[in-house]
């Protein structure tokens, strides 16, 4: 998989025929599967342009201390993107925003983080165009003690026709936590077709009771469930498994 | 090697288990019966440490040791296993690394994947079991019989001393009953002192485990203990009728 670096919040240059960069954007020319990690950042600005036609698989990670990151995602026609992102900061500040700019663009994005301080997350998502479609799912696990707010905002105008959005959010709680979820969609055309979900929950007490039955600890069995959750948001593969029980691992340790 | 002494558990203020008393020997196979809500799935939960019930008086020992301080999973380590009434489906936990991570702390000692995968795949093979769902989401879309096959494949693997069957038997069609049924004779035939507690509506899963006991579980506790007769008897006349004398046909029969 090729690698985009992104070390204090500057992106390091590197040889893809595929890929133009640009100070902090990102030109996708041809298909191909990206693997983006976010090291010793504390602020991020990053654009991300897929041509027409092209698809593309992204694997971000960050496991930084305090992160204010500023991502947009910019689609022309036909293009597709998944997005595949964990997230184990300290402190988190995002802001995404997805441009569907042409027809038939099209976006998977799955976010999966685990929080131990503050985590906001402002996600807008502007269908531009007709037939676009976007599908939002974000799995949060909150450590007691820490904040979760997401906003997210879907728009479509009056006359962009037939586009599929959907929203899934669910935030699993380990002891007492702050948790906000604000999904919005802002829909002026009537061939829409919308889906959301919203879920705040504590893990349940039957599922781990089955688990230590089988003489599982309590914290190996919150482990299982946790890593369960966060891994099968994300496509992954062995990679991938790997990088984020890494940022898992350092997230118990430094709290 | 498992004494109940008169027990009594609760739940959201209901009274469930009441006065309840059982002793089980090393190498015993007790069955228990009785009509809907009268308190087994309660009783098997509550042996193995189910924090929803209150435990308002009573002694519960295993070996020895008193059970009643100990967590679910060290209850597991001592040797008890439950095969539940209602398996549950776990989302995002692959069946492997659930059994795997099970094994490993059972023997407090990480088991190789060489090893594990050999365990897992004779396992299967012996309960004819798909193989494929090893690598599934636990219990997520099972079949009923798959859910209850999948609870046998981890005594086969947990090496459990002590065996709560929760209604293993519904769920399994005549003849996966056979396989399940043969599969837990032939462990107990390998694994002598260990000891079986079923929980059942229907003899059928008992002519193959052959009870040296069945019990009649009414509120909350047992009523009438007899051999594998009551068993019959409970099928043929219910729980109603039972007591009532059996007309000279009947008794022919
Ligand atoms: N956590 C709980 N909170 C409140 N009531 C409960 C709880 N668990 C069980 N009960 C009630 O206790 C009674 C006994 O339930 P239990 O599941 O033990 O019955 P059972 O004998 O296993 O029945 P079945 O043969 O239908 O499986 C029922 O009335 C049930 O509704
Ligand atoms: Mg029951």
């Amino acid at each position: 998989m090729n690698k985009i670096n992104v070390v204090n919040n500057m992106i390091i240059p590197f040889i893809d025929n595929n890929v133009i960069i640009n100070g902090n954007s990102v030109d996708f020319l041809g298909n191909g599967d990206y693997f983006i990690e976010y090291i010793e950042c504390d602020n991020v600005e990053i654009e991300f342009n897929i041509k027409s036609n092209v698809c593309i698989q992204l694997f971000e990670f960050s496991g930084n201390k305090d992160l204010s990151i500023n991502v947009k995602y910019s689609l022309n026609d036909n293009s597709s993107i998944i997005v595949n992102k964990f997230y184990g900061n300290r402190n988190t500040d995002e802001t995404v925003n997805i441009y569907l700019k042409g027809s038939k663009a099209n976006i998977k994005y799955n976010f999966s983080s685990i929080s131990s301080n503050a985590d906001n997350y402002l996600i807008n998502i502007y269908h531009l165009d007709n037939r676009t479609k976007s599908d939002i799912f974000n799995r949060t696990v909150a450590k007691e003690g820490s904040s979760n707010f997401f906003d997210i905002n879907s728009y479509v105008e009056n006359g962009i026709y037939d586009c599929y959005l959907n929203q899934s959010t669910k935030i699993a709680t380990l002891g007492e936590s702050n948790n906000r979820i604000n999904p919005n969609m802002f829909i002026s055309e009537n061939s829409t077709t919308a889906i959301h979900s919203s879920v705040i929950g504590s893990i349940s007490g039957d599922d781990l009771f089955y688990l230590m039955s089988r003489g599982i600890t309590y914290d190996d069995a919150i482990n299982l469930i946790i890593k369960g959750m966060l891994l099968s948001n994300i496509n992954n593969n062995m990679e991938i498994r790997e990088k984020i029980l890494k940022i898992l691992e350092n997230r118990e340790v430094n709290r | 090697m498992l004494v109940i002494k008169n027990l009594n558990v609760t739940a959201n203020n209901k009274k469930i288990l009441n006065d309840f008393n059982l002793t089980i020997n090393d190498g015993e196979i007790h069955a228990i019966m009785g009509p809907n809500g009268v308190g087994k799935s309660t009783l098997s939960r509550v042996m193995m440490g189910d924090a929803n019930y209150e435990i308002t008086s009573g002694e519960m020992y295993f070996n020895n040791d008193n059970l009643l301080p100990l967590s679910t999973d060290e209850r597991a380590k001592k040797g008890i296993f439950l095969a539940m009434q209602y398996p549950m489906e776990i989302e995002g936990v692959s069946n492997q690394d659930f059994l795997r991570t099970a094994i490993s702390s059972i023997n407090n000692k990480r088991i190789g994947l060489y090893d594990f995968i050999l365990k897992c795949e004779k396992g299967a093979e012996e309960l004819s079991m798909n193989k494929e769902l090893i690598h599934r989401n636990l219990n997520v879309g099972f079949s009923g019989g798959e859910k209850k096959k999948n609870e046998v494949l981890q005594i086969k693997l947990l090496m459990p001393k002590f065996i709560i069957l929760d209604e293993l038997d519904s769920g399994l069609d005549v003849d996966n009953l056979k396989i399940v049924g043969e599969n837990i004779k032939k462990y107990k035939d390998d694994n002598k002192n260990t000891s079986i507690l079923i929980i059942t509506h229907h003899p059928k899963i008992l002519e193959y485990l052959n009870p040296d006991y069945v019990h009649i579980m009414e509120n909350g506790k047992i009523t009438k203990s007899g051999d594998y007769n009551l068993a019959i008897e409970i099928e043929k006349f219910g729980y109603v009728n039972r007591d009532k004398d059996l007309t000279e046909e009947e008794k022919y029969e």
